[in-house]
């Protein structure tokens, strides 16, 4: 039992009958992984290490033997530098990694015995990486479960490599693993295992719960699937969902996300009176102010109006998107028209008077966009993948390459900006001639899917409808998950991946059946986003209550109460708008646009202090508060404005008025405490000064800033 | 021009360098009197990485494709020479320790940021507080300013305080070089009083008792903190003169520079005379990232402002008697790397690159360490993050070993280095 190939007689074995031989992509690359030498912060990083690089995770098997001609001794294989340094023989940077006794140490010295060398170009490799079970629940801290690895092989057969793989636990806090794949949890919680080996990640999902399901436990009503998936891992990890908004709580919440505004004191008054939560939804979806919800949404992602766009080229593309709601254009439809934009952007003088709004400027975000920006960002946005890294690299943790990477940018090698017209104006164009270059090997890339599959250029077509029927194909994993992915965060809070663009098998869903099923759904309404919405929106798990109860204070990933969020800034100043009844005036629009209809960047500093981006950039909104948030609540001039403006209506009576307030701002009563602070106040002070207090503390409240 | 192997003697002479006994006195003298909770930090943060080889650590025998264009000058320490286009701060490298061997291995902006600024590796599942934060929490405000102030604002969660809470996230003084530089909404509006607005406060606090209890974070018992640092904040009037930069003298504003960095880094001198505790001076995002035409960047823009800024604080904390109790750094995240690329700049490099500190008991003259040929690997003395970390705590009496619980119960030590004996 001394060799490896005997400890697992697998694939090679069979081949030579009488004299087994090692193989450096099966048996001696994989122990650069499980050792560690491999990984991004050693050898295997974009430049290796002290001179000696490897490919991360042996990625490129080719390549790590490549960098051992200088480290390795044939003759004397004890003498290999190689050895000497990871066995701490010799000084190590990485400090020891395995000792001379071990089967990692003994597999390369047979190795070397005989005769180092590289692997057929017939030999078989490994195809496929599983482990099982790919999710476990654990219950209590203490527990255990073994993990399984096993690579599947070009030749069709199996072999174990539990103990040859290397494991990583995204949350060692939560769950941690041993180099040998016993996984132990130590809190409640849930996270994933990474397992890696010649290239190949996959991953195992393990959850704590803190006791296995109580006899007790209540049954919950499902509204639709989506519940009846929310409500199932709920009940297996012992967490009993919130209860049920109440009216008032879910007419504020579901009108805060749908339309960004408050519900007037008509419309308030009206669905209190006949609660019907489904047509009020439906009612919602169709109003305008929900398609400029999502109008500034997707034009902060496309970072719309940045550069020499400017604001007219941002408002080109809001209004674009905005009618694109308004018009009920699926979703395949509308990236389509995206992708394939081209001719003036539309944002210039004269010349183009009556020209149809388009969103061209797309791809114009700055002045030397090029198909790698495009492909960057066509895949971040649409894809939820991000293979910008392997625009210089072989992505760290995933399975892009620069091969792809390049493969994809060659969609967008014809796309050119044209200064064309007069005026300032500028025009995308897809060019008849242009390509893609492999920075290394300098050879022209075929436009490549992130399946793996390319295809040839042709000077007939364009190329990026090639492009946009793959994305848009039922059997894409990526363009519909990462659309139900973000549409999911704005209702519930959290993303079933986060961040929301950043699906990879190293970052798991936390519900990935549901993720699926809602994708599927999509596709099959033919990427009508409304029916999306109008799913979640419906589900009870959606209407769930904020409050927390004593099972579920500590969930932050499974949605058993509704997840507290600040509002967006544009919903602030808006409501705070609507509340006070008087509006906010922004530099460059005309009066009574709302924030929500600022459509380029900019907006002002309330804007831009509670997290409006400036679009330089894809990325999230920061939601941390700060300190001068607070201090512009107090003083600055947003709400000090509104209240000296502000005309109530002072000739109702202190309970009426009360109601009134109460209902247009925070929609409820104002409770007893409260109206008896009012009045005590009103026996002190003028009538004005004691309201303009009280709008001062409602505006600054955690119940008026916070979706809840 | 100086042979490297001047720079290697240099590197080699150890703890004073070409100090002579007489300064080595008086500096031990001044460092007797000095107590740790008196020292502030001024923090030059050059986020997005500063080219240790343009500037402090030049190489004019190397390849062809890995030097710049720039030239060396002679400086105030013998032996050592570093950009033509840092002439002031060539003046003063007597003062100073120059590191030119710091080492790590986070070659993103971020996580390479976040070690920097916190001595951690940054971890998927946990933010670490900032070294700002960590002052924050354990020596408190001084005089009702708050302790940790970011020049101009911090940009993603680096700089901030992680699982110690948003309350010790740094201040915002906004972008210094504007016209009547101001703090915002520091005044009560038009019409409101003290009384008026504490009556406010505890009609919110009332309003707020609702919901109150929904929270399972603590984000809204920092909201409440913020309010009473605000109130106090606004309520001092030391707080608000320590921000009028206006109260300086014209020439003075210009020897700093109008730039962010000068008119940042004379408003840091007025917040540590003051009483803040760590002030970062920065230009803003990630500036410093040159990986295109990072020469004329540097020599129109970058250096000149880097240099009038550092010469003209340190010149003004020294006529102040205020360089004994403030710690001075000069850092990126990262250096860059030997190889010019094609377009002309320099991308990330951690494995070597240069740092530099004064003040605060910091022995002027030396230069520790040193790079390869080339300057991409350390060749001489290795200066590792984490000692780095403990060292600069050491200085302000916290005590690093000290373990936090973060909010997931896992223990995280303040620092995980030990102290460099060589800066003082």
């Amino acid at each position: 039992m001394k060799l490896l190939y005997l400890l697992i007689p697998a694939v090679l074995a069979a081949q030579t009958q009488k004299q087994p031989t090692v193989s450096f992509i099966n048996d001696v690359s994989p122990i650069f992984t499980m050792s560690g030498c491999a990984g991004s912060n050693c050898h295997g990083s974009i430049r290796g290490q002290r001179g000696f690089k490897l490919s991360l995770f042996g990625y490129e098997p080719k390549q790590d033997y490549d960098a051992l001609p200088t480290r390795i001794n044939r003759q004397v294989p004890e003498k290999s530098l190689l050895l000497q340094k990871a066995t701490a023989q010799v000084p190590h940077g990485g400090g020891l990694r395995f000792t001379p006794d071990s089967l990692q140490y003994r597999t390369i010295v047979d190795w070397l015995k005989q005769g180092a060398p590289y692997d057929p170009p017939n030999a078989v490799r490994v195809v496929s990486l599983t482990v099982s079970p790919s999710e476990q629940l654990l219950i209590g801290a203490g527990q255990t479960v073994q993990l399984t690895a096993k690579a599947k092989y070009s030749d069709g057969t199996l072999r174990d490599l539990t103990k040859l793989v290397q494991y990583s636990s995204n949350d060692p806090d939560t769950v941690q693993v041993d180099s040998k794949g016993l996984a132990k949890a130590l809190q409640t919680g849930e996270t994933s295992i990474m397992v890696r080996t010649m290239g190949q990640a996959v991953s195992a999902r393990i959850l704590v719960a803190a006791s296995a399901t109580a006899k007790s436990y209540p049954r919950v009503p499902a509204n639709n699937f989506v519940d009846e998936q929310i409500f199932a891992k709920l009940r297996r990890l012992n967490i009993v969902p919130s209860s049920l908004t109440t009216d008032e709580q879910f007419l504020r919440r579901v009108y805060l996300d749908t339309v960004g505004l408050l519900p007037t004191e008509a419309e308030s008054r009206a669905f209190l009176t006949a609660p019907n939560r489904a047509k009020l939804i439906d009612h919602l979806l169709e109003r305008r102010e929900f398609a400029e919800l999502w109008a500034l949404k997707f034009a902060e992602l496309f970072r719309a109006g940045t550069r020499e766009a400017g604001a007219k080229g941002a408002k080109i593309v809001y209004d674009y998107i905005r009618d694109s709601f308004l018009q009920h254009k699926p979703y395949d439809r509308f990236v389509r028209e995206i992708i394939l934009s081209q001719g003036a952007h539309s944002f210039g003088n004269s010349s183009l008077e009556g020209v149809q709004k388009s969103p061209t400027s797309f791809y114009n975000i700055s002045f030397d966009s090029n198909a790698p920006d495009h492909a960057t960002n066509i895949s971040q946005l649409f894809l939820g993948v991000r293979i910008e890294c392997a625009k210089c690299h072989n992505h760290p943790w995933e399975k892009w390459t620069q091969d792809d990477f390049y493969g994809f940018a060659a969609f967008f090698g014809r796309v050119g900006i044209k200064e064309v017209y007069e005026n300032d104006e500028n025009a995308t164009q897809y060019m008849e001639e242009g390509f893609v270059e492999h920075p290394k090997t300098k050879k022209r890339m075929d436009p490549k899917f992130l399946d793996g599959s390319s295809i040839k250029d042709s000077q007939d077509a364009d190329i990026r409808e090639a492009l946009v029927d793959w994305m848009a194909s039922p059997k894409n994993a990526f363009f519909a998950k990462t659309v139900v992915n973000r549409v999911w965060k704005h209702f519930l809070g959290r993303g079933f991946v986060e961040e929301v663009d950043d699906f990879r098998v190293t970052n798991p869903p936390t519900h990935p059946a549901l993720l699926d099923a809602l994708a599927q759904d999509l596709i099959a309404h033919r990427y009508d986003l409304r029916h999306l919405m109008r799913t979640i929106l419906n589900s009870r798990t959606y209407q769930l209550s904020a409050e927390p109860n004593d099972s579920n204070r500590q969930d932050a990933l499974n949605y058993s109460h509704f997840r507290l969020r600040r509002l967006m800034a544009e919903v602030l100043v808006d409501t705070m708008s609507q509340t006070t009844g008087v509006p906010e005036r922004f530099a460059g629009y005309p009066p009574e646009t709302r924030a929500m209809q600022v459509s380029g960047g900019g907006g002002g500093y309330m804007l831009a202090s509670f997290g409006r981006l400036s679009r330089d950039i894809i990325c999230e909104r920061d939601s941390q508060p700060d300190m001068a948030q607070t201090m512009h609540l107090i003083s600055g001039s947003t709400i000090q404005k509104k209240l000296t403006a502000m005309k109530l209506p002072l000739d109702l009576a202190d309970d009426a008025l009360l109601d009134r307030i109460y209902l247009t701002s925070l929609v409820r009563r104002p409770s007893d405490d409260e109206r008896a602070a009012v009045k005590s106040a009103l026996a002190r002070s003028d009538r004005k000064s004691v309201y303009q207090d009280l709008l001062w503390a409602i505006l600054n409240s955690k119940e008026f800033m916070y979706q809840h | 021009m100086f042979s490297r192997r001047s720079f290697l003697r240099i590197g080699s002479i150890g703890a004073f360098g070409t100090l002579d006994w007489g300064q080595v006195l008086r500096l031990r003298a001044a460092e007797k009197q000095v107590q740790p909770k008196d020292i502030s930090i001024i923090h030059l943060w050059l986020a997005g990485g500063l080219s240790h080889l343009d500037t402090f650590d030049m190489k004019p025998g190397s390849d062809r494709k890995y030097r710049g264009p720039f030239s060396q000058v002679p400086t105030s320490l013998d032996g050592l020479q570093i950009s033509e286009h840092l002439p002031r701060t060539a003046k003063l490298m007597h003062r100073t320790t120059l590191i030119r061997s710091m080492t790590h291995k986070q070659s993103a902006h971020g996580t390479a940021q976040t070690l920097m600024l916190s001595g951690h590796d940054a971890l998927p599942t946990l933010l670490v507080p900032s070294i700002g934060s960590v002052l924050s929490k354990e020596l408190g405000a001084r005089n009702e300013l708050p302790p940790y102030v970011m020049i101009p604002q911090p940009r993603g969660n680096n700089a901030r305080a992680g699982f110690l809470g948003p309350k010790y996230n740094p201040f915002s003084a906004g972008e210094v070089n504007v016209a009547k530089y101001s703090v915002r909404d520091m005044e009560l509006p038009m019409g409101v009083d003290w009384a008026r607005m504490e009556g406010r406060h505890s009609l919110l606090n009332l309003v707020d008792a609702k919901i109150k209890h929904w929270d399972t974070t603590d984000t809204f018992e920092t909201l409440d903190s913020y309010y009473q640092s605000a109130f106090d904040l606004m309520k001092s009037p030391k707080a608000k003169q320590a921000f009028n930069i206006a109260e300086e003298p014209e020439k003075l504003r210009d020897d700093y520079g109008r730039t962010s960095m000068g008119q940042g880094c004379l408003l840091a001198r007025r917040l540590v005379e003051a009483g803040v505790r760590f002030v970062s001076v920065g230009k803003g995002d990630n500036a410093w990232d040159h990986h295109s035409t990072l020469f004329p960047a540097y020599s129109n823009e970058f250096m000149p402002e880097l240099d009038r800024a550092f010469a003209a604080l340190m010149t003004d904390l020294d006529q102040r008697g205020l360089l004994d109790t403030t710690l001075v750094i000069v850092t990126g995240e990262f250096g860059r790397t030997a190889e010019i690329n094609v377009n002309n700049g320099r991308d990330h490099w951690p494995n070597c690159f240069s740092l530099v500190l004064a003040g605060a008991g910091v022995p002027g003259g030396q230069v520790i360490g040193a790079s390869d040929a080339d300057g991409m690997y350390v060749k001489d003395r290795p200066v590792e993050v984490p000692d780095l970390m403990a060292t600069i705590f050491r200085k302000l009496g916290v005590d690093f070993t000290k373990e936090y619980k973060s909010n997931i119960g896992r223990p995280i030590t303040i620092a995980d280095g030990k102290p460099l004996s060589f800066l003082g």
